[in-house]
């Protein structure tokens, strides 16, 4: 690969991506904490944490969060994300726990969460300059985004219902997330046998709910074409994944 | 741009609608607690009555009994021998119940409940009904001595008593001796009270009509109609709030209907009220195995609706530990209550003295039948909520 091309994989603004990593660990830190006293204190200080009567999922949700944003400020720090997708994956990392957290965790949100929205701002801003890459690239891995959005809401779901089924729930997205991950390094028969064998049990198990059955079914649906091996090459003929 | 292409793009954008619609669905389905049925603060109560220490054991068990439109109306003074069972009525369910009858019967089966645990912790409890008079909102005060502990059949299904709302096994009558062992659970402790059964298909076939009869006329009547809904919780952090009223998830409806009606807006006020009388006369009525009717002395009197309340729970106790379903109707009482409240002609009043052998008074009906389904627990406030100082 040229120099040329390697120098527009980089951030446009260094140092702005730099605050905006920063921004981002001391948010994230800030959400853990939040994340901790709702565990912990919660109970007593419902004011603070929206009103929430189930403080102790409201915790495990916000420690969560906070550890995605966590990553993706991290991933920025140490210079891992340096092209344009991993630029944009991690402003969503930053972007999406921030605004999410601002809907349901309260008080004990504001200060993280307008630190990591700040963060995921600007690592966006910095992108402005490269959205004809970024827009080729996610036509290219559209049905692969669609397919994550649709195993995360199984994961989410899975983790509110009760029993057996929200552990199905659970288990059945993150194996989706886990075959898109490894989607050119699995056989590829086992492709769909495996996306169907993670969407159905919950699906099945929680039939009369609508929501699940209706999302397994989009599941296995768009997994398929997702799940089909790409070949990597880009529009502009350089491959991916091989900069040194 | 190419044909290919478009279509790819049309199929990309149709995906991603699709994709953003099941999101706002799974939500909804979230906010809502469609697969948390049971689960959160407002249900903790039926697996933690019986913690804490001393006394509050007791009053754990007395919130697992039923009231009317599941306001429970009570609250309890705790001494260190001593319970004392108030009547709260700041929830009461205004022209629902107009005298306050539902109310003292709610009272009397929780204190029936706060009894058999008392029994059960090592107490033998002495009862006094309406220590201050007879319009007091002082219920009733339980003296406690220690005993050793008796565990009792009935203590031992408080935590698993439901209302139970679904159809019953359509054709299949409930035993004579049954019916029989219900009945002898009226005894010294609560003397004025009696249990009448309607078992025939006749006897059933009237108290059915008027049943439905009732509910038209409550749901035709404004007032009544408004208390009804004031109770009725459709909102999933109201109910997680509140911990009390009637819940789609005890409604008795099949899984999917359930569901629904928790995934799509809230009904009004009329649409509830219609779900009502469908359910009445559909189910509720056409798969009664038999009716029973707590008959009393003198239904307005509150010591004898406590002690009718106290037999109403063990009844109730009974089923739970045998076998079958029961289902509190209280739409003829409520009705014949309204028509003397309003000075109205006494269609349900009449229809309730012609069902009930002389001497003797309604004071709360029931169904029971063979059940299909197991029932969803309903909310409770626990036992730290409704303890006053």
């Amino acid at each position: 690969m040229s120099t040329a091309a390697v120098e527009t994989r980089r951030p446009s603004r260094p140092h702005l991506v730099r605050v905006a990593a920063w921004l981002g660990v001391v948010g994230a830190t800030l959400g853990l904490i939040a994340g901790l006293v709702e565990l912990t204190a919660g109970a007593e200080i419902r004011s603070w944490v929206g009103d929430k009567n189930d403080t102790t999922r409201l915790g495990l949700a916000t420690i969560l969060l906070a550890l995605i944003a966590l990553t993706a400020a991290l991933a920025l720090l140490t210079g891992r994300a340096v092209s344009p997708q991993r630029r944009l994956a991690v402003a969503a990392g930053l972007l999406v726990p921030g605004l999410i957290c601002f809907t349901t965790v309260g008080r004990l949100w504001y200060l993280p969460g307008v630190l990591l929205v700040g963060a995921g701002v600007l690592v966006a801003a910095d992108l402005r300059r490269e959205t004809h890459t970024l827009a080729a690239s996610l036509e290219r891995n559209w049905t692969v985004l669609l397919t994550a959005t649709l195993a995360v809401f199984y994961v989410f779901l899975g983790a509110t219902a009760l029993g057996l089924a929200g552990a199905l729930g659970v288990a059945g997205g993150l194996l989706v997330l886990a075959l898109l991950v490894a989607r050119d390094r699995r056989p590829a028969k086992l492709a769909v046998p495996l996306l169907l064998l993670a969407a159905i049990p919950f699906a099945a198990l929680t039939w009369w709910s609508v929501a699940t059955p209706l999302i397994g079914i989009l599941l296995i649906a768009i997994g398929i074409s997702a799940l089909k091996r790409q070949p990597r090459s880009t529009p502009t003929g350089t491959v991916e994944g091989t900069t040194s | 741009m190419s044909r290919g292409r478009f279509l790819r793009q049309v199929g990309l954008g149709a995906g991603t609608i699709a994709v953003v619609g099941a999101g706002a669905l799974g939500y909804r389905a979230y906010d809502q607690g469609v697969l948390a049925v049971g689960d959160g603060p407002a249900y903790a109560a039926w697996s933690r009555w019986d913690a804490g220490r001393r006394l509050l054991p007791l009053v754990g068990a007395a919130t697992l009994a039923p009231s009317p439109h599941n306001a429970q109306a009570w609250l309890f003074g705790v001494g260190s021998d001593r319970i004392d069972v108030f009547a709260d009525t700041a929830r009461n369910t205004g022209a629902i119940d107009p005298f306050r009858r539902e109310m003292y019967v709610g009272l009397g089966a929780a204190l029936e409940n706060l009894v058999l645990a008392a029994r059960a912790g090592g107490y033998t409890p002495n009862v006094e009904l309406m220590p201050a008079g007879g319009e007091s909102t002082h219920a009733a005060r339980v003296s406690l001595t220690r005993a050793s502990a008796r565990r009792s059949a009935l203590y031992a299904k408080i935590p698993e008593r439901r209302s139970n709302r679904y159809p019953y096994v359509e054709g299949k009558a409930v035993p004579a001796r049954a019916l029989a062992a219900m009945a002898a659970l009226a005894g010294a402790e609560t003397p004025d009270t009696r249990l009448v059964w309607f078992s025939e298909p006749a006897a059933r076939g009237r108290v059915s009509e008027l049943l439905v009869a009732a509910t038209e006329a409550i749901i035709g009547d404004p007032d009544q109609s408004a208390s009804d809904f004031a109770w009725f919780r459709q909102d999933w952090d109201a109910l997680q709030r509140q911990r009390d009223g009637i819940t789609v998830d005890a409604a008795g409806l099949p899984d999917l209907t359930a569901a629904l009606a928790k995934l799509l807006p809230a009904q009004s006020e009329s649409a509830t009220g219609e779900a009502w009388l469908k359910a009445t006369r559909e189910r509720h009525t056409k798969t009664a195995a038999a009716y029973g009717v707590v008959a009393v002395r003198d239904a307005a009197d509150n010591t004898q609706r406590l002690q009718g309340g106290r037999l109403l729970e063990r009844v109730h106790l009974w089923t739970t530990g045998n076998g079958l379903a029961l289902h509190h109707m209280n739409q003829l009482t409520e009705r014949a209550d309204r028509e003397v409240q309003l000075g109205l002609e006494p269609r349900f009043g009449d229809g309730l003295a012609d069902l009930m052998p002389s001497g003797w008074q309604a004071l709360a009906t029931f169904r029971i039948g063979f059940p299909t389904e197991t029932p969803n627990r309903s909310p409770r406030r626990p036992a730290e909520a409704v303890i006053t100082r």
